[in-house]
């Protein structure tokens, strides 16, 4: 059991060749690894070749070490669940999940155990014998999971699968999948545009631009170290700093701001540091190193998010939920922890 | 019923009954010599010899141009080819072609090839594109993520396709193929130049043949019984469905890539095929043409007939389409019984004969409007109850197509039904709306028996110019308006090729 792997994956289309380039990829066993990207990136071109449903043009597909990149889709066990669940309209529940067991007609289907235990599996006992149209979006979702996993994948790829899904259903159903496929045990690819999903259920999280990888690493790593500006500013709200490096520390105009791990700039070089808003405090302007105006205020219960206008620059700073500030004061800022420094030339 | 607006309810039913009425003259003309007379002709073992005749013909075009049908939409869409916009083109093209042209075409190259196989052979080449068109157009539609799914639960393409897409697609090749059954079982020309008896031809024998047209009504009864069957025959294997209920927001679906030994196969085919339907038939034309000494050419004669072809194509087009609209509508929308009963009786119109359509409302004009008998209306009115099966199944599947969040949403901002019908719902379908237009002109384009009978005195049309040139045995001087009568029919053949590339395209 090695897992996934991917090596050096190309692929594309004839009128656009390159829409994945030298993509490399390793998912452990059991591993819940999200694939982050905005529209566009290749997340579905990658979908499509995990699956065998696209030949790439280079590169290995490898999963527990054997090579199936030549494999057509039904022998590679691994399951897809696509964006509207794209449940069989003509089959009944059970008939949806049993299809892909083999020798299992699909007027038997409800009485099989197999189905019926991945019917309790993913908390929709009872409902064997519903047609699809018949169920909640969510619980169709959960029916295409079931069906995934009846073939016993080696690999899951959920493309987008909680997109259709209205926001007080969406949390549910994440959860619910997530838990499923932990119970399961299985390794699982979740393909999505959502930075919060990626970040809050995934074990890890493969952020992919323009056809490429551009970071891996757990949700706390991509968020706090990101590997450059265009990640920073894509899982998360982000405050950029431009400064000049003096030893363990930026000048910026926020005043000095210390950095982790090796400076990537020499002694008085350009530096750029990541600050997160929740790493910015709201002070008395009289003894800040700056100040500004505050030009909003997204209230949250725990926290809130204040925008304050700094010259001609709008800076995120996230306040406890108790501290009051109001649209037009007049604050200081000043950085609370240390920053991140980013490649200064992809900014 | 989920509540149809009354007005196109209403608008139906007279649809219906127009369509229905060439039926009553029908029967009341075949019991005008009392019924026993009638049921003599029609219990006799001549009736059963040309109903098997016409069935066996019907079957094998119909299962021909089904299976035919679904391979080359699926191959000139799905598939990756060469050149793509050349096959949809020729998938479209065999319309250009009327039966009876290729059929004279054949029958003057291969004198002797006559019967069952052979007509069936150029019925299934002239009418695939029945199936194709509609086909396509379902394929582009299709939530193709399905079969994706099945691959990936082990399926091998083949059983994906029919386990999953083939559901997809069956209600618009199945009305294709019913449109086929029909046009097959109501076909005079063809079967008539290939002799081989149908009822259709018998029916066409006792008009022209005695003077007792009431034999001749007694003896269409059991074709039009056989047109019910057919299009009893589509419904149920529809299940009551409305077409395209489930249109996820697939993505689109890069067509698949088949090995180059592949590719060259289905290109092969599709070239032989295009090969057989209209080149073939085009070029054995032009070599007629070119060797017929004897014909005097009539340039003249020759332009007022496509003129005059052109005239009434348009107008019947136009007005086909007017009068489909609320059918095609109510069947996308609301399907109830009422509304299947009425779009079922406006197909018998297409099943029956062009020449009992033409003779019911000969005789209908004679009683009710008499100084409108031998007018453009007539012949107008035999066209619309010939062609409205054509618009009706264009337009439904156009408005199947209209999603109801844009409907719901123009009546929120303020717009009315009937608004919301014409600026939403009709906007949207038009391009489905304008491929029925097409549809219908290229019929009315190729129509020959309902011309020969309704036309006004002196009024040529093509079809009418080559039929009369034929039968005096002037194969010579039929050639070249075959030819023309080809050309003509490539415009709207042409314009419907544009439109299912831009829909296929989408």
């Amino acid at each position: 059991m090695t897992g996934l792997r991917i090596e050096g994956l190309r692929a594309g289309y004839r009128d656009a060749p390159d829409v994945l380039r030298d993509l490399t990829l390793r998912v452990e066993p059991g591993e819940l690894v999200a694939v982050l990207g905005p529209s566009g990136s290749g997340k579905t071109t990658l979908v499509r070749v995990l699956a065998g449903l696209h030949a790439p043009s280079a590169g290995r597909l490898l999963i527990d070490d054997a090579d199936i990149t030549a494999l057509p889709p039904e022998r590679r066990a691994i399951g897809l669940v696509p964006q509207d669940g794209a449940l069989f309209g003509t089959m009944n529940v059970a008939a949806n999940i049993g299809y892909g067991v083999r020798g299992l007609p699909a007027r038997r289907a409800i009485a099989d155990p197999w189905v019926n235990e991945l019917l309790r599996l993913v908390g929709l006992d009872g409902l064997g014998r519903r047609m699809p149209h018949k169920l909640s979006g969510g619980q169709q979702q959960r029916v295409a999971l079931a069906r995934a996993l009846a073939i016993r994948p080696r690999l899951v790829l959920l493309d987008e699968p909680f997109n259709a899904l209205d926001a007080a259903l969406r949390a549910q159903v994440r959860a619910d999948v997530v838990a499923t496929l932990r119970d399961a045990g299985v390794t699982a690819l979740l393909i999505t545009h959502d930075q919060d999903e990626a970040l809050g259920l995934c074990d890890r999280v493969a952020v992919l631009h323009d056809g490429s990888m551009v970071q891996l690493g757990t949700p706390a790593e991509v968020y706090r170290r990101p590997a450059d500006a265009w990640v920073a500013g894509f899982v998360g709200e982000a405050v950029l700093l431009n400064g000049v490096r003096r030893g363990g520390a930026v000048d910026t105009w926020l005043g000095p701001v210390a950095t982790e791990g090796t400076a990537l700039t020499a002694d008085g070089g350009a530096a750029l540091v990541l600050l997160r808003p929740e790493q910015l405090r709201v002070v008395g302007a009289e003894r800040a190193p700056a100040t500004g105006v505050v030009r909003g205020v997204e209230f949250h219960g725990h926290a809130a998010l204040v925008r304050v206008l700094v010259e001609a620059a709008e800076v995120l700073v996230r306040i406890p939920g108790g501290q009051r500030v109001q649209v037009g004061d007049s604050v200081g800022l000043a950085a609370s922890e240390p920053g991140h420094e980013l490649p200064a030339a992809t900014g | 019923m989920r509540g149809a607006p009354v007005a196109l309810l209403c608008a139906g039913v007279g649809v219906a009954a127009l369509a229905l009425a060439p039926i009553v003259q029908l029967v009341v003309r075949a019991g005008s010599d009392g019924w026993d007379q009638a049921l003599r002709i029609i219990v006799r073992p001549r009736t059963a010899q040309l109903l098997g005749n016409t069935v066996a013909l019907a079957a094998v075009v119909g299962l021909a141009t089904l299976v035919l049908g679904i391979a080359v939409a699926y191959a000139s869409t799905r598939v990756r080819l060469p050149a793509r916009g050349l096959w949809l083109l020729l998938a479209c093209l065999p319309l250009a072609v009327p039966s009876f042209v290729a059929a004279f075409a054949w029958a003057s190259t291969f004198p002797g090839v006559t019967g069952l196989w052979p007509l069936a052979l150029v019925m299934t080449l002239t009418c695939l594109p029945l199936v194709t068109v509609p086909t396509m157009g379902a394929l582009a539609l299709a939530d193709h993520t399905l079969a994706d799914v099945a691959r990936t639960l082990g399926r091998r393409p083949v059983p994906a396709f029919v386990g999953v897409t083939l559901p997809q697609i069956l209600p618009a090749a199945l009305a294709g193929t019913l449109l086929v059954a029909l046009y097959t079982i109501s076909d005079f020309g063809a079967p008539a130049i290939l002799r081989y008896q149908t009822l259709t031809t018998g029916v066409y024998a006792l008009f022209t043949g005695t003077v007792d047209r009431s034999a001749a009504a007694a003896m269409s009864l059991p074709l039009v019984l056989l047109a019910l069957a057919c299009v009893w025959g589509e419904q149920s294997a529809r299940g009551g469905r409305g077409d395209g209920e489930r249109h996820a927001a697939s993505r689109r679906r890069p067509p698949r890539e088949l090995s180059r030994a592949t590719t060259v196969l289905v290109v092969t085919g599709l070239t032989v095929l295009a090969g057989l339907s209209v080149l073939g038939p085009l070029g054995a034309l032009v070599v007629r043409m070119l060797r017929a000494d004897r014909y005097a050419a009539a340039p003249v004669e020759l332009a007022s007939a496509a003129a005059t072809s052109l005239a009434l194509a348009t107008v019947a087009a136009t007005l086909t389409v007017l009068v489909a609209l609320p059918v095609g509508y109510l069947a996308a929308r609301h399907r109830g019984r009422l509304v299947r009963a009425i779009e079922g009786a406006t197909m018998i119109g297409y099943a029956l004969p062009g020449v009992v359509v033409a003779l019911a409302l000969v005789a209908l004009t004679l009683t009710a409007v008499p100084f409108a008998y031998q007018g453009p209306a007539g012949l107008l009115a035999a066209y619309l109850l010939l062609t409205l099966p054509l618009a009706i199944g264009s337009a439904r599947a156009a408005f199947a197509r209209v999603p109801a969040p844009a409907r719901e949403i123009s009546r929120t901002l303020g717009r009315g039904p009937i608004a919301t019908w014409l600026r939403v719902s009709v906007r949207t379908a038009l391009p489905g709306i304008a491929a029925g237009w097409v549809l219908v002109a290229a019929e009315v384009l190729k129509e020959l028996p309902a011309t020969l009978m309704l036309r006004p005195i002196g009024v040529e049309t093509l079809a009418t110019e080559l039929w009369t040139r034929t039968s005096i045995g002037a194969y010579g001087a039929s050639a070249p308006i075959g030819v023309v009568l080809v050309l003509v029919g490539l415009l709207p053949a042409l314009l419907l090729a544009r439109s299912v590339g831009v829909r296929v395209a989408r």
